[in-house]
């Protein structure tokens, strides 16, 4: 077993360092003087320029540029926003409870409502529920999630009146609660505040909803598809020739089995998600990392947009190591690599 | 009609009234999707225009119409390179082995771990906004899944009893493969680009709603979606709703051709 | 004579196909008495594993029992309802099929598997079912108990698997043991150790078994009593000593006699043509088209089974003397 995740974890520097060459090179491949690209570079004069050019490192040739950047990497320095003139890692630690609140909330409603509309699926193939499961799964995939986010924001602020305007994570008659963890809700049933609590969840509700219809639909179809294997399969039909209950049959043999590529389509899912929040955080404005994002690619700020790339990848390829390490627990046949 | 058929044949559909509504716009649409008539601008769907019209008094219901072009076209031509350069790519790391071979699946392996949407987000971003620049950012975070496709076919077939036969009476290895590989691989990769087709559309469309891929006011759904977005909160719901229910059609009709052709290609035939 | 434990009756299943219904059973009987051990021979296809599938009724759509008995200890199994059947099955009537490794779920321990059984027809839970599982281990001849039961099947070989698959086999405590092709898989030598243990099985515990099989050697090493199998039905029954001593049915013969033999030269042709399609069967007798006693009759009349002597019954008109 320790060889096993020993073994991962030594591949993952290799993989990170690609990946911090795509990043950088992406930024550097960008036509043109980057300081145009600042704030006010109309203004400028060119020796000005070349000072900013200086402090940037600009001037230097691509591999120094890149070694700095990797030490700068190495410190959890990730560069300075053209934008806000913050670092960039302050900027996305400031911004990152609120994307994880999101994300949280849509993964836990997708995994709530994906799981059992899937096993329900499998195991009771043809029925209703199946088709209503298979048409919502089919719907999920092929709605574009700031199109769905838009779709609840009319029919549930607009129509209904329900939701609060799309302007953030609370309404501005409410105050924030005591920050503890950065999560509203949390810090609000820590604060004790019932009212705070229930308009974070109302201004959560929509956005969570669109990501997590989104996430739900490639889960549900995992789900049905692993289940109708278990079902179908050898171990399945002995463990009913010996006289198991259908209830023993489905929950101890077939669900166990179909865990494991649930757990990995989970990881999948939360990858879409990074991106994900992107889309929605610009349609609903949360002010989260996808926000972040939206801002720095409409401002060309590079460094954020470089900044973002690399925590979006770092977590995605963090989760799938994860994942791999958790089917070393969950898969017998796994540890025996 | 079992209903894997009923859903397949819908898939099929689709797929064609997508391909004809892109072929047939200029002629379908009643009006140029950049005529714009801000006396007529945001009007509810009537039978005049029966999508309504946008903040500029365009009509959406041409604009629609001319959106299936553009992002069927963004959507095959990011397949289409995505399919021979990851072609390519995985038939030689598969034929040259070794070095080669390790080199250009480590390179795979750095694409694919960067989550899908936000490395197009980063190429798009680097390249800047244009219809080109966005069917390259598309076509290379696809390349991977072609690669390894490739790759592992022609490391199946080298060794098939078949082509070291052909070598063993004097055939060259490279044309055994090529005459040999193709028709063997052709049915794993259609399914694969039908299916992709599908995630390309929504791709294009979000990275062109944040202002990555074709810009306003160019007809392309995911921009109209984006021009829709004020409109929500004062109830012109129609700006954005009609647009996204295009793509939903395009992607459902792709998956479902998709899912389709797995299962009749699929020897098992289940 | 007392009541076989198992007897089945002009059992018919049809399966429902996108070209029309297949008769796979055309009416089969088969006796099994307590422990005794039965084997079912014939060739692929022939309807053997479907008989079994359909006497303990885990026959999936689109395959559906039409017609005939199955009793079993006096009960008639063809009506009972379901949460009655799966009294039966384990309990009554015990399976265990050709792969064992993939009849074991792979992600859970042989002892957690046997844990469910124990906890479902013993009520056992715990250090009990711990110490019965053990000894079901020893029963089965299975080396190191104990980490056995700690094991997941891809640590096990085919031998112990199958092994591991009899003593679940036998947690549920079965008057009948019907093995399904058991020992296919597994190495010849396997084979044999397997057989041998089954035999000592009956013998320590009467359990009955009935083995179904192509393998004439099976037959020959373990069996009491054979029914002979062709195209749905049984054609031939008979103590084992006598049908392989003095074959009755024209098919069995054929059987018999293409058996390769060291050192005699190959019997003569292979038997000619091919198994029927279940949907397309010919008239008559199902074994007229490639018999070489055939006559027109045989077109004809569709065989009943005649008894030549004391427990033996052949299914044809003109059979070798």
């Amino acid at each position: 077993m320790t060889g096993f995740a020993l073994r991962r974890l030594l591949v993952l520097p290799v993989v990170l360092l690609g990946v911090s060459v795509v990043t950088f090179a992406l930024t550097r491949i960008i036509p043109g003087d980057p300081t145009d690209r600042l704030v006010g570079s109309a203004f400028l004069t060119e020796e000005r320029r070349a000072e900013i050019r200086r402090e940037y490192g600009l001037d230097r040739p691509y591999p120094a540029q890149f070694a700095a950047y990797l030490a700068g990497l190495g410190r959890g320095d990730l560069g300075t926003s053209f934008l806000t003139s913050r670092p960039v890692a302050a900027d996305l630690r400031q911004r990152f409870p609120a994307t994880l609140e999101l994300t949280a909330a849509a993964m836990v409603f997708a995994v709530v409502v994906a799981i059992p509309l899937g096993v329900g699926s499998a195991v009771w193939k043809g029925s209703w529920l199946d088709h209503l499961g298979r048409v919502l799964a089919v719907l999920g995939v092929s709605m574009p999630v700031f199109w769905s986010g838009l779709l609840l924001l009319y029919l549930f602020f607009f129509w209904w009146q329900w939701a609060p305007p799309p302007i953030g994570r609370l309404e501005p008659a409410l105050l924030t609660p005591p920050v503890v963890t950065g999560l509203l809700t949390v810090d609000a049933v820590l604060a004790g505040d019932g009212a705070v609590l229930w308009g974070a969840l109302r201004s959560l509700a929509l956005p969570a909803l669109a990501l997590g219809l989104a996430a739900m639909a490639p889960l549900a179809r995992m789900a049905r598809a692993a289940m109708l294997e278990a079902l179908g399969s050898e171990y399945v039909r002995a463990a009913r020739a010996f006289g198991l209950p259908e209830r023993t049959v489905v929950v101890r043999h077939a669900l166990r089995t179909s865990l494991l590529p649930v757990v990995t389509m989970i990881a999948v899912v939360f990858g879409y998600q990074l991106g994900g929040v992107v889309l929605v955080e610009a349609v609903f404005a949360w002010p989260g990392l996808g926000q972040y994002a939206y801002n720095a690619v409409a401002n060309a700020d590079y460094p954020a947009v470089q900044g973002f790339i690399l925590y979006a990848t770092t977590m995605y390829v963090g989760l799938f190591l994860a994942v791999d390490l958790l089917y070393a627990v969950l898969d017998p046949r796994a540890r025996a690599t | 009609m079992r209903t894997a058929d009923a859903a397949t044949s819908a898939g099929l559909a689709m797929t064609l009234v997508l391909v004809l509504v892109a072929l047939l716009a200029p002629w379908l649409a009643p009006y140029d999707p950049y005529a714009t008539d801000p006396g007529r601008a945001l009007r509810p769907p009537s039978a005049a225009h029966p999508f309504g019209t946008g903040v500029f008094g365009e009509d959406l219901f041409s604009r629609v119409l001319w959106g299936a072009r553009l992002d069927l076209l963004i959507a095959a031509g990011a397949v289409g390179i995505a399919l021979v350069l990851g072609g390519a790519l995985g038939a030689v790391a598969g034929f040259a082995g070794g070095l080669a071979d390790e080199a250009l699946m480590r390179a795979m392996d750095v694409l694919q771990a960067f989550p899908n949407f936000i490395l197009a987000l980063g190429i798009a971003a680097a390249l800047g906004p244009s219809l080109p620049n966005l069917v390259v950012a598309i076509a290379l975070t696809n390349v991977p899944v072609y690669a390894r496709l490739m790759r592992s076919q022609v490391l199946t077939q080298r060794v098939a009893p078949y082509a070291l036969a052909a070598v063993g009476v004097g055939n060259p290895m490279v044309r055994v493969l090529f005459v040999h590989l193709l028709p063997n691989t052709w049915s794993p990769i259609l399914v694969q680009a039908t299916l992709q087709s599908g995630w390309a559309i929504l791709q294009a469309a979000g990275l062109s709603f944040i202002g990555l891929g074709v810009r306003v006011p160019t007809p392309e759904w995911g921009v109209m979606i984006g021009m829709g977005v004020q409109q929500v909160t004062a109830g012109q719901w129609w700006v954005a709703f009609f647009p996204g229910l295009a793509i939903m059609w395009a992607v459902i009709g792709l998956n479902l051709l998709g899912d389709g052709l797995q299962d009749w290609l699929d020897p098992k035939r289940r | 004579m007392t009541t076989p434990l198992l007897q089945v009756r002009a059992l018919t299943v049809e399966f429902g196909t996108p070209r029309g219904v297949a008769r796979v059973l055309t009416g089969v009987d088969l006796d099994v008495d307590r422990g005794e051990v039965v084997g079912l021979v014939g060739e692929s296809g022939c309807g053997k594993s479907v008989t079994a599938l359909a006497i303990l009724r885990l026959l999936r759509p689109p395959g559906r029992i039409t017609g005939g008995s199955v009793a079993f200890d006096g009960r008639e199994l063809t009506t009972l309802p379901e949460s009655e059947m799966r009294r039966v099955r384990g309990r009554g009537i015990a399976m265990i099929f050709q792969a064992p490794r993939e009849s074991l779920n792979p992600v859970l321990s042989v002892g957690a598997q046997l844990g469910l059984l124990l906890a479902r027809h013993d009520g056992l839970g715990g250090r009990a079912a711990t110490r019965r599982a053990l000894q079901l281990c020893e029963m089965v001849e299975l080396p190191d108990p104990e980490r056995v039961l700690r094991a997941y099947p891809h640590e096990l070989s085919g031998g112990m698997c199958q092994r591991a698959m009899i003593a679940l086999a036998l947690a549920c405590r079965p008057a009948l043991l019907v093995a399904d092709e058991a020992t296919t898989a597994l190495d010849v030598t396997v084979q044999l150790q397997i057989l041998l243990l089954l035999r000592r099985l009956r013998d320590s515990l009467g359990l009955a078994l009935l083995l179904i099989t192509h393998n004439l050697g099976v037959v020959a090493e373990a069996c009491r009593r054979v029914a002979v199998m062709y195209a749905g039905e049984i054609v031939e029954t008979a103590p084992a000593d006598e049908l392989f001593a003095a074959p009755r049915h024209p098919y069995t013969r054929r059987l018999l006699a293409a058996r390769p033999r060291i050192g005699a030269a190959p019997a003569g042709d292979p038997i000619p043509g091919s198994v029927p399609d279940p949907l397309n069967r010919p008239t008559g007798c199902a074994f007229h088209p490639r018999c070489h006693r055939a006559q027109s009759r045989c077109a004809e009349q569709h065989p009943e089974p005649a008894v030549p002597s004391a427990g033996r019954a052949v299914r044809c008109h003109y059979p070798e003397p």
